[in-house]
């Protein structure tokens, strides 16, 4: 996506502006709005804390762990690469309680048009915020905006607030539209909680049918959350073939604890394929990133692992 | 040379003019030509020589005289100050170019020259140019002009009239029974080829051209008719001018001139009853030397009005003080001048007053100062309005840099260019928490000030003025996400302080303004103001302070 205005279009702007009237993006009200858009601190997962030289035999669990976080962040950072851009800017509208980007030309969507526009609730408590962007296909009027992302956020306190946020790109995509990176996306659900310790994180992500089960999960769902103190849980799903058999992958919930120190712990259960509701064990690790404990191998002790937070 | 005399030694002599009996039949109307006008005045003439005070003035007067009352349209008129060589004659060659369009469109064409300044060595010094005397009176004599009339204020200026006409004289004879068209060239200097043109702190200009001036708006109007010819108004300065130097240090002061005019002789210079504005002496008023001064203590003009005569002055609209001296007391008093109004003077308006009370201050008045520029450098605070501005723009402080330009459009005027920078640390309250950052201002601005130079005050010089500048407003928050911000716009604003000035070039400068600001980039537009205190220390270069 293009950047509708940015902060060297504020300077060029003004630079010409040799009217009495100002120009520029000075504006308190508009901290509002983009204060109100998902920020870095809401949508990231921190990982379970490493140090920097990593063992050879570093716990299977925490690696797991580690790499959806990475996995997560990637898709986090991709997300507030759009919502950065928008807010760099400055609304081209503003009215009452409604600020409005663009609308703009797409990137990568020759003659498609882009607009953002978010809404104030000033008399609600706490006060609230929703959003929308929109993409408007070649030759369609307002009425054939497809939106391609919707949150609301309120702004409750504490470090930042509550919000909730939809990707949905399979409409545009239908019509026409690239997303890059988006192919394989039906809808991507996003809430956060950022007002009180401890700070949570929730992804529901669904995919197009006919993918590779192998590869791609039809649904996934990550749930996280992390305390003031640098400790952190996660539950999510996973594709890994862990009991031979016909059905292949097999899908395993986990629920990962750690602490501020590095040292967690994750309780893994076979939700699908071959061993279904057969297996599940506890996988826990050192600051070190070794294993203190595995059941399902029977290594190390119970004692050395975390409790549950 | 033409250097400065304190006119305390003014004296009165005996009159030396001798009548110019010239009927209005024989002098040319002034709506015949399509007249021309070059004014220069340049206090300044280059090595050795010292700088004038009221060149420049002189040149002002003229070119307001002819400008209002000698049928000179402003866009024919060039009123160079402190111009050189190069601009003079560059002046000239439009004029010629102008001319001839003129003459091609079948209009007769009269061209008046004046220069007020310096002449040294056969030439006239404009600042560290000269103009050889010899080859201006060849272009003159050559410029595609019917009539050219070359007024000279200057010292040693009547080596331009020492060749053919040449006369030391009160004042020249006019063929009225010739009825041709006039052609030809008339030159005018303020002193002979061997003498020095001076000039008076007490009547605020040279005597040849304070004389002159005041006989083209009236004063010289001996014949009533209520237009001033050219014969008329030298006559009126040659004789005012040798009675005013007779006595100074420096030596009378004679005033030449060299006729060399065809065809209809005399010339139409001003025409005071067309405009039926100015002051009237009615037949009844006492006979006398009346002196008018303006707002600034200047003298206007300075009228000899003789028994039962009538005397119609067109001075500009103001507020004049009357002077007229007895011998043991003055009369004085104040007459308004409305614009488009002939405003007539009684006699029981005016009051007896002690010499004491002389509104002709003389050395008095405020100094003239040549214009120059200063810069200065300082800093002050700046503080938005509270409210409404609800803590949009905080409080700076600013370093700034100025420089002016003083004196240039006029007196005790200054423009001035200055640019400002400052910034500090704030914060803003969002919904989601405070945001802290760091705030910044850019200012770029142009003022025009009006300055009060008086020795009542000593070395303090109060001021007041407007100012428009263009502020550019920038925040950087601290947390990246949140983007910077800029605001940029015009802010008009007003101007006061006071200078103090410490030696002839160092000053202390003490300034308050107040500005409007509007903020118009959410839905409601704001009216805004700010403040700011500031001092400054400021450098002239070459001024008098």
């Amino acid at each position: 996506m293009k950047k509708h205005r940015t902060r060297r279009g504020v300077r060029i702007a003004c630079l010409g502006a040799l009217a009495l009237v100002g120009c520029g993006n000075y504006s308190n009200e508009d901290l509002d709005y983009l204060s109100a858009l998902p920020q870095t601190d809401d949508l990231s997962v921190e990982a379970p804390k490493m140090s920097a030289v990593r063992p050879a035999q570093e716990d299977d669990a925490l690696q797991t762990t580690t790499d959806v976080t990475t996995k997560l962040n990637a898709m986090a950072d991709d997300l507030l690469k759009l919502i950065d851009q928008i807010r760099a800017g400055y609304p081209t509208s503003r009215q009452g309680d409604t600020r409005v980007w663009g609308p703009g030309p797409a990137d990568n969507n020759p003659g498609w048009q882009i607009e953002f526009a978010m809404t104030k609730d000033a008399a609600a408590v706490p006060v609230t915020f929703g959003y929308q962007l929109l993409m408007l296909p070649p030759g369609a009027g307002p009425g054939g905006a497809l939106p391609v992302l919707t949150g609301t956020f309120q702004a409750t306190g504490g470090a930042h607030g509550v919000g909730h946020l939809e990707l949905t790109p399979a409409t545009a995509r239908d019509a026409g539209a690239v997303l890059p990176g988006l192919e394989k996306l039906m809808s991507l659900a996003i809430d956060y909680d950022s007002q009180d310790w401890p700070h949570t994180l929730t992804i529901d992500a669904t995919n197009i049918a006919g993918l590779d089960p192998a590869v791609d999960a039809q649904d996934a769902k990550y749930s996280y959350q992390r305390a003031q103190n640098g400790d952190g849980a996660m539950s999510f799903t996973f594709l890994k073939d862990v009991v031979s058999g016909p059905m292949g992958v097999d899908t395993l919930q986990i629920t990962s604890h750690w602490q501020g120190t590095g040292a967690g712990r994750a309780d893994i259960a076979v939700t699908a394929g071959d061993g279904a509701g057969l297996i599940s064990w506890t996988d826990c690790w050192a600051p070190e990133a070794t294993t203190t404990y595995n059941s399902r191998t029977g290594a190390g002790d119970l004692s050395a692992c975390i409790p549950l937070l | 040379m033409r250097f400065p005399l304190r006119s305390d030694l003014r004296r009165q002599v005996a009159a030396l003019a001798l009548a110019v009996g010239l009927g209005a039949a024989g002098a040319a109307r002034a709506d015949e030509l399509h007249r021309f006008a070059l004014i220069a005045g340049n206090d300044r003439g280059g090595s050795g020589t010292r700088p004038l005070a009221y060149a420049k003035e002189d040149a002002r007067k003229v070119w307001d005289v002819l400008t209002r009352l000698g049928n000179v349209r402003a866009e024919d008129a060039t009123l160079l100050l402190d111009g050189d060589a190069a601009r003079f004659v560059t002046a000239l060659g439009e004029a010629e170019q102008r001319a001839r369009a003129a003459a091609a469109r079948g209009e007769k064409t009269a061209l008046i020259v004046y220069y007020s300044g310096h002449a040294r060595d056969g030439a006239l010094r404009l600042g560290d140019s000269a103009l050889p005397l010899a080859a201006l009176k060849a272009r003159l004599a050559q410029a595609p002009f019917d009539v050219r009339i070359g007024i000279f204020d200057a010292c040693q200026s009547g080596a331009m009239t020492r060749t053919k006409g040449a006369r030391k004289a009160p004042a020249f004879e006019i063929d009225t029974a010739n009825q041709q068209a006039a052609r030809g060239m008339v030159l005018l200097t303020s002193s002979a080829s061997d003498e020095d043109s001076q000039e008076s702190d007490l009547i605020g200009g040279s005597y040849f051209s304070h004389h002159l001036a005041s006989g083209l708006l009236g004063g010289a109007d001996k014949s009533g008719d209520g237009r001033v010819t050219l014969s008329e108004a030298y006559a009126y300065a040659y004789d005012r001018t040798v009675a005013d130097t007779a006595d100074s240090a420096a030596g009378a002061q004679h005033p030449t001139f060299s006729y060399d005019l065809a065809g209809n002789g005399d010339l139409v210079l001003t025409d005071v009853v067309a405009r039926r504005e100015g002051l009237l002496f009615p037949a009844q008023a006492p006979a006398g030397t009346y002196f008018l001064v303006d707002g600034k203590g200047f003298v206007a003009a300075e009228i000899v009005k003789a028994p039962g005569a009538t005397r119609q002055i067109a001075l500009a609209p103001g507020r004049y003080r009357v002077k007229r001296r007895l011998p043991d007391h003055l009369r004085i008093g104040q007459v308004d001048v409305p614009r488009g109004e002939l405003v007539a003077l009684s006699e029981a308006t005016l009051r007896d007053a002690p010499f004491s009370d002389d509104p002709v201050k003389g050395p008095d008045r405020e100094p003239v100062s040549l214009s120059h520029w200063s810069m200065a450098a300082g800093g002050g605070y700046q503080s938005i309005f509270a409210s409404p501005s609800a803590g949009l723009f905080p409080a700076t402080g600013l370093a700034g840099l100025e420089f002016t330009l003083r004196d240039f459009f006029r007196r005790g005027w200054a423009w001035g260019i200055d640019l400002a920078g400052g910034g500090t640390r704030s914060s803003v309250a969002a919904v989601t928490g405070t945001l802290p950052y760091r705030f910044s201002e850019l200012s770029v601005a142009t003022s025009l000030q009006a300055e009060w130079r008086r020795r009542a005050l000593g070395p303090v010089i109060p001021f007041v003025g407007a100012r428009l500048a263009l502020l550019l407003m920038t925040r950087k928050f601290d947390d990246a996400v949140v983007p910077d911000q800029a605001f940029a716009t015009l802010s008009p604003g007003l101007i006061a302080g006071a200078r103090v000035d410490v030696s002839d070039s160092w000053s202390l400068v003490l300034r308050g303004r107040l500005h409007y600001l509007l903020y118009n980039l959410d839905q409601t537009n704001q009216s805004l103001g700010y403040w700011e205190a500031a001092t400054f220390v400021q450098y002239d270069f070459g001024g008098q302070p």
